[in-house]
């Protein structure tokens, strides 16, 4: 609109179709109208190309422009001269808005070149209106000799900028559309890797406590049904006999053996049961639960330990209670698993609508830069998300590692 | 010896279980078993209709767990004698259950050699029992406030230094390397904190430090 204007203004078209009553509008009106349209044309390509997020130099460029166009333009407009020679306001407006068509060509052009597709359009239609514009302007300062062409070149610069600008705004749209449903696509991929994890990582659970029950208390206890039998056995032949009391002694010391092993068997099913399902969390919350976690995983290795449990009532549900204390438990293997450490520490706030947790260890660390992938960080990283919530992971050399665990209550 | 019989109430879900203990408990010619509850509302209603003397009770049960039977009977029943009869060993729930005000905590373990024996003291000497197996795991009670402020003036200046590093959660390491001492230096002044603050359980340093400069 603003070049139309412009070109009618220049043409002397506006004057005669536009308004013919009035005198010497034209000459005023024009630079802001110039002016205006340059401003407009610099914000168009600063969103349309996100330039000041690509290329923040450049963004604070056009600012400077459209900064320095406007007192010019209003003061040639009020007819006031600013203390300069007639005649230079037109010129500084020139310059800058020459200045102007510079920036809308080098950032589409730099922005093409950095991968932003949505530039090229822009990059057509900008050097379509450039050149008709550049011929134009030759065409006014030389007083060439004017054919058909050249006065027409500005209108066909202007109507195919139009056309391609428009073209322009299709493609943004279409590449888009494209990367919308590109995301799209990703988010579902990496939602059905994260499922196939899950239910590997299930797998594994299972197999683990499948063999547990196979190998530690099923034979456990297929043990103790042979001792017994062969108990019972021992019982039956020597009944009666001469030394009977000395058999009974002898039964009841086996039985106190078989007693034992009972009890050995019975810390292993324990020791599942609480693996399997954190009842003391259920029943007494975080501070008993992590209490007794600390204290099963680290007391036997002689690794020292402290907590500090904030036991402010928090509203929350079981599956992120679960989910916190799973992410604990997990940090707890790993610790005992990579970090040879002596020290633990753990503590969790609750801070308005979030739960917090830090734990730290001292053992040796590593360069987190290069994260193990061993560490199952991911899985949970992938499970806190699906909560809304966040883990982070700084480790130095042998100072030891910091994890913090964070999850919305809501 | 008591001259009338006490009557007993048993709540576990298992009736095998169940079946067990009132064999073991028939030896005991004081004792009157009065009514069996499978699960912890059965309990609850059993209480109110029987009004035994003695309550056995299972800490996982369906419904309602031990532990809330004896808080809703706590306060209704003072004189309710309970006794928490539980596979669970862990140190949280032997707490959890005599600040709740039980009488005594049985593992089923050992539920043979200690209800007896536990019947006896708690019934007949009127004061609480912990099965022998959990004994080193007894309570470990925070120190209370007068405790605590009596004992702070008795830190040195480093000890003082230490426990400041200790609520900004870092670890023996990291205050041996800010303060230039070694790691075994820290560990020796962490344990004299401990034993001056009366601070059972090394674990209890952190949550001190940080309540004490709020953290």
């Amino acid at each position: 609109m603003g070049l139309v204007l412009i070109n009618a203004m220049v043409s002397g078209h506006s004057k005669i179709f536009l308004w013919p009553e009035t005198e010497l509008i034209d000459s005023r009106i024009i630079l802001i109208v110039a002016a205006g349209t340059i401003i407009f044309a610099l914000q168009f390509i600063n969103h349309f190309l996100n330039v000041r997020s690509h290329f923040p130099r450049l963004w604070k460029a056009s600012v400077w422009i459209m900064i320095l166009i406007i007192p010019p333009a209003i003061a040639e407009f009020l007819g006031l001269a600013l203390g300069v020679a007639n005649g230079i306001l037109p010129v500084v407006i020139l310059v800058l808005g020459n200045l102007g068509i510079f920036y809308y060509l080098g950032v589409s052009i730099a922005s093409y070149r950095t991968g932003i597709k949505q530039a090229r359009f822009v990059i057509v239609a900008f050097s379509a209106f450039s050149i008709g514009f550049y011929f134009y302007q030759t065409f006014l300062l030389q007083g060439a000799e004017p054919d058909i062409f050249l006065i027409h070149m500005l209108e066909l610069g202007i109507l195919a900028e139009g056309l391609l600008l428009s073209l322009a705004l299709a493609d943004r749209i279409n590449l888009l559309s494209q990367q919308k449903e590109m995301a799209e696509r990703e988010a579902l991929l990496h939602q059905r890797d994260f499922s196939k994890k899950l239910i590997q990582a299930q797998e594994v659970e299972r197999e683990k406590f499948s063999s547990a029950l196979h190998d530690s208390i099923g034979h456990g206890v297929l043990v103790l049904k042979q001792n017994l039998t062969s108990l019972a056995n021992d019982c039956l032949t020597n009944k009666g006999g001469r030394a009977g009391v000395n058999v009974a002694q002898k039964t009841a010391r086996e039985i106190d053996l078989q007693a034992n092993y009972c009890s050995e068997i019975l810390t292993e099913v324990r020791q599942m049961s609480h693996d399997l399902h954190p009842h003391l969390l259920t029943r007494l919350g975080f501070k008993s639960a992590i209490q007794e976690t600390m204290t099963r995983a680290f007391a036997a290795q002689d690794i020292h330990w402290q907590m500090d449990v904030d036991e402010t009532p928090v509203e929350i549900d079981s599956e992120r209670k679960n989910l916190i204390y799973r992410a604990i438990q997990e940090s707890f293997n790993n610790i005992l698993k990579h970090a040879h450490a002596t020290e633990v520490i753990l503590s969790l706030r609750v801070d308005q609508d979030k739960i917090l947790v830090n734990i730290k260890d001292d053992g040796r660390g590593f360069d987190d830069k290069v994260f193990p992938d061993s560490l199952g960080i991911n899985n949970m990283r992938d499970r806190l998300k699906l909560f809304g919530g966040h883990l982070s992971i700084h480790s130095t050399p042998n100072i030891g590692t910091h994890l913090t665990i964070s999850v919305p209550t809501v | 010896m008591a001259n009338q019989k006490k009557r007993l109430l048993i709540a576990d879900d298992h009736p095998i279980f169940r079946q067990g203990l009132k064999q073991l408990l028939a030896s005991i010619e004081w004792l009157h078993i009065v009514a069996e509850a499978e699960n912890g509302c059965s309990a609850l209603s059993q209480i109110k209709h029987f009004r035994p003397d003695i309550i056995i009770l299972d800490l996982a049960m369906p419904d309602m767990d031990g532990l809330t039977v004896l808080q809703r009977t706590r306060e209704e029943y003072p004189n309710l004698i309970t006794i928490i009869l539980t596979s669970y060993d862990d140190s949280a729930y032997v707490d959890r259950a005599f600040e709740l005000g039980a009488n005594a905590y049985v593992v089923k373990d050992s539920a043979g050699e200690d209800l007896i024996n536990c019947l006896e003291v708690v019934v007949q000497r009127k004061d609480v029992y912990i099965s022998p197996s959990l004994g080193s795991r007894f309570p470990e009670l925070p120190p209370t406030a007068t405790e605590k402020n009596t004992s702070l003036d008795s830190l040195t200046k480093m000890e003082r230094k230490i426990l400041s590093h200790v609520a900004r959660f870092l670890t023996s390491k990291e205050i041996g390397k800010e303060l230039g001492v070694s790691y075994r230096t820290v560990q020796n002044h962490r344990s004299s904190i401990c034993s001056k603050l009366h601070l059972k359980g090394a674990h209890q340093l952190l949550s001190f430090a940080r309540e004490y400069f709020d953290q």
